[in-house]
């Protein structure tokens, strides 16, 4: 039996990563048309100054760029180009977070780690709250505690992302203002030919420490350096935008875990459980909240699209270097390989949490048809 | 060829004045029942409050498109109220550039709920009538449909837009309204799709067609009716999001070339630049303003979803 349930869950993630396959190529058709469309202008823009000449294709000094870009090829044609180049890890060159440029894949290696410690961080906190205020508020229905937490939830998931992160500086600099809010890290590339050769620099009180980076999670790169103090100064930078995210999220897994809640206390077994005369506990966690946290979990999945557009807001207000500032540094220094790039990865990353998530729905859930 | 005079067409398509006496009666059952709900009911007011100050701007506003700088005075001063705040701030104190902040919330709001109200009515028009047609007649259309709106979902949106607009060449507020205008239906479209599968197995779509209606006029007349309530639920909190997209886009540096915009992320941008940590009121007023804005609305959207779909309600 055991066998025959992991086969369906394995058949299962296998149908769903081959729809995925349309999905990707969708986006990547998305991501060539928003730099290919405007014109072969458009991709010559970086390389054109007012030294070479006109900035069009016919241009001889450009020819070399010409060349390698194959602008002169029809689109569909330069997009089968693009696609090979994508699969073969060539994403083409990013400006805009070193200067000089570095390849987009190697620029992904430093700023994903960085939104990825920023999202899990915040999912995190918010579950760890959310899930017992969400049950006390269930549990005491209409009393004074339910209604302030359900009025906390309604501000939490209204309340705009970059002004609550101006907020919550402002407060955070009330409390002590030597606090260091923005940035804490800076990834530099000593050697842009080895993406594994990378640094950073850290700001410890004041003083920028070099610091090499073998997974670039920060706190994790600490830990393995047994550095107390970068450790801390990071977990002090981490602290504003992490909470400036689980608030937004927190409202929502509140809602789904006090509704699910309040619906299965209805329920007839829920019923049968208190006149066997079980435990408290035993029926609000065993049979009432077990069953709510199933659609949380779907619910999650979905946070995730809206956490990662805040993430662009929050990274943008704390200076924090992950792949949302990059994308907003990209665009306002015309950097199509970075927007390319950052789009890109923007989408697998939800693509991937989303069927996560779908796999944690249907192995929880024996009901899902799998 | 002369017979083919006397279609019927021209009966099919008479004003009927019944049938739309009736859904206006339902839609004031469903008001009454609404403001039931004292968090409805408020949401309610705040929203009638701000569509007032949009009419107030509109007709009785001078200059509702810029904001009025003061260059002579350029310090902030912070409203009577606040502390340490002195008679000249006014009631909502002075910004960057000696505006002043109240003016320019009440511009503000006009311009802000204008738009948005523009981009998700027009974004609701379009998903409407695409998911009713995907629904209804299926087949390749949906299918491709469907796949499409797959690949929007798998980008998140705000990256989507700040793509677009990179793609655009420009970064001013109306090309973000296009781009919002352009992007903003395919939530409904599923939101439709959605219920009009099931609402075209009911039997009074099979009576229309026993009864001969055309395939346009099932979809326009009996099935798109039965499928809004979700609809309207969604305009209303859209609303809210479509506000807050604007405000997050323009504080990022989506406003390009215009800095005297009564926008409120722009307004809250200008009090970041003025320096927050020296005048908090700059960044904590605006941000207020579009804050409740947005409570509102989802007070109002979940009380609508409670009154359309009682299964849901708690």
């Amino acid at each position: 039996m055991e066998g025959v349930e992991s086969a369906r869950l394995i058949y299962y993630v296998m149908r769903r990563l081959l729809i995925l396959i349309p999905t990707l190529l969708g986006v990547t058709v998305i991501t060539f048309f928003l730099s290919h469309a405007p014109g072969p202008g458009f991709a010559l823009a970086v390389y054109c100054s007012p030294k070479l000449g006109p900035c069009t294709i016919d241009n001889p000094l450009l020819k070399p760029i010409v060349d390698q870009f194959h602008l002169r090829d029809p689109i569909p044609i330069q997009y089968v180009y693009y696609l090979s180049g994508l699969l073969q890890g060539d994403w083409g060159f990013t400006s805009s977070p070193v200067s000089g440029g570095i390849p987009v894949t190697q620029a992904i290696t430093l700023f994903l780690p960085q939104t990825v410690e920023l999202a899990v961080a915040s999912i995190v906190l918010a579950t760890l709250i959310g899930i017992p205020m969400g049950t006390v508020s269930a549990l005491r229905k209409d009393r004074l505690s339910d209604h302030a937490t359900r009025i906390f939830a309604l501000v939490g998931y209204s309340i705009p992302f970059f002004w609550l992160a101006l907020l919550l500086q402002i407060a955070a600099i009330s409390l002590n203002p030597e606090w260091e809010i923005t940035g804490g890290y800076s990834p530099t590339v000593l050697d842009p030919g080895s993406p594994s050769s990378s640094w950073a620099f850290v700001d410890v009180g004041g003083t920028p420490v070099l610091f090499s980076q073998p997974t670039h999670f920060l706190l994790l790169d600490a830990a393995l350096h047994g550095s107390g103090t970068v450790f801390i100064d990071a977990l002090k930078h981490l602290l504003l935008p992490t909470i400036t995210l689980a608030i937004g999220i927190l409202g929502v897994i509140l809602r789904m875990i006090r509704s699910g809640m309040v619906d299965s206390m209805n329920q007839d077994y829920v019923k049968t459980a208190w006149s066997k005369g079980l435990p408290d506990w035993v029926v609000t966690r065993v049979h009432i909240r077990r069953n709510a946290l199933l659609p949380a979990v779907t619910v999650i999945g979905l946070l995730f699209a809206g956490l990662l557009g805040g993430v662009v807001l929050v990274e943008y207000v704390f200076a924090w270097k992950g792949i949302g500032y990059w994308a907003t540094q990209a665009v306002l220094r015309f950097d199509t390989g970075g927007v390319m790039g950052t789009t890109l990865i923007f989408a697998i990353f939800l693509v991937v949490i989303n069927l996560v998530a779908d796999v944690i729905y249907a192995y929880l859930d024996p009901r899902i048809t799998l | 060829m002369g017979t083919v005079i006397e279609t019927p067409t021209k009966q099919v398509w008479r004003f009927d004045t019944s049938s739309w006496r009736r859904r206006i009666q339902e839609y004031r059952l469903l008001l009454r029942l609404l403001i039931k709900s004292p968090p409805a009911a408020a949401g309610l007011i705040i929203v009638l409050v701000y569509i007032g100050i949009l009419a107030y701007d509109q007709f009785f506003v001078a200059q509702n498109d810029i904001m009025i700088p003061n260059f002579n005075d350029t310090t902030p001063k912070a409203p009577f109220w606040w502390p340490g705040g002195t008679a000249a701030g006014g009631w909502m104190g002075t910004t960057i550039h000696g505006i002043d902040l109240g003016d320019a919330m009440l511009k503000a709001i006009r311009i802000d709920l204008l738009y948005s109200s523009f981009v998700v009515l027009f974004g609701a028009l379009v998903g409407c009538f695409i998911g009713v047609v995907a629904g209804y007649r299926g087949g390749l259309f949906d299918e491709a449909l469907m796949r499409a709106t797959d690949v929007t979902y798998s980008i998140p949106f705000l990256v989507f837009v700040i793509a677009a607009a990179f793609a655009a060449g420009r970064r001013d507020f109306l090309t973000i309204n296009a781009i919002l205008l352009a992007l903003w239906w395919p939530p409904y479209a599923r939101l439709v799709r959605a219920q009009s599968l099931s609402v075209k197995e009911l039997k009074f779509v099979e009576a229309a067609r026993a009864a001969g209606a055309s395939d346009g006029r099932i979809m326009l007349r009996h099935v798109l009716p039965n499928t809004l309530a979700p609809v309207f639920v969604q305009i209303s909190l859209d609303l809210g999001v479509v506000t807050q997209i604007f405000a997050a886009l323009d504080f990022i540096g989506f406003n390009a070339g215009n800095l005297f915009l009564p926008e409120l992320g722009n307004l809250i941008s200008a009090g970041d630049q003025a320096g927050f940590r020296s005048y908090p009121w700059t960044v904590f007023l605006p941000g207020l303003v579009l804050l409740i804005f947005t409570v509102a609305v989802n007070l109002l959207g979940d009380g609508l979803r409670d009154v359309l779909d009682p299964r849901a309600r708690r």
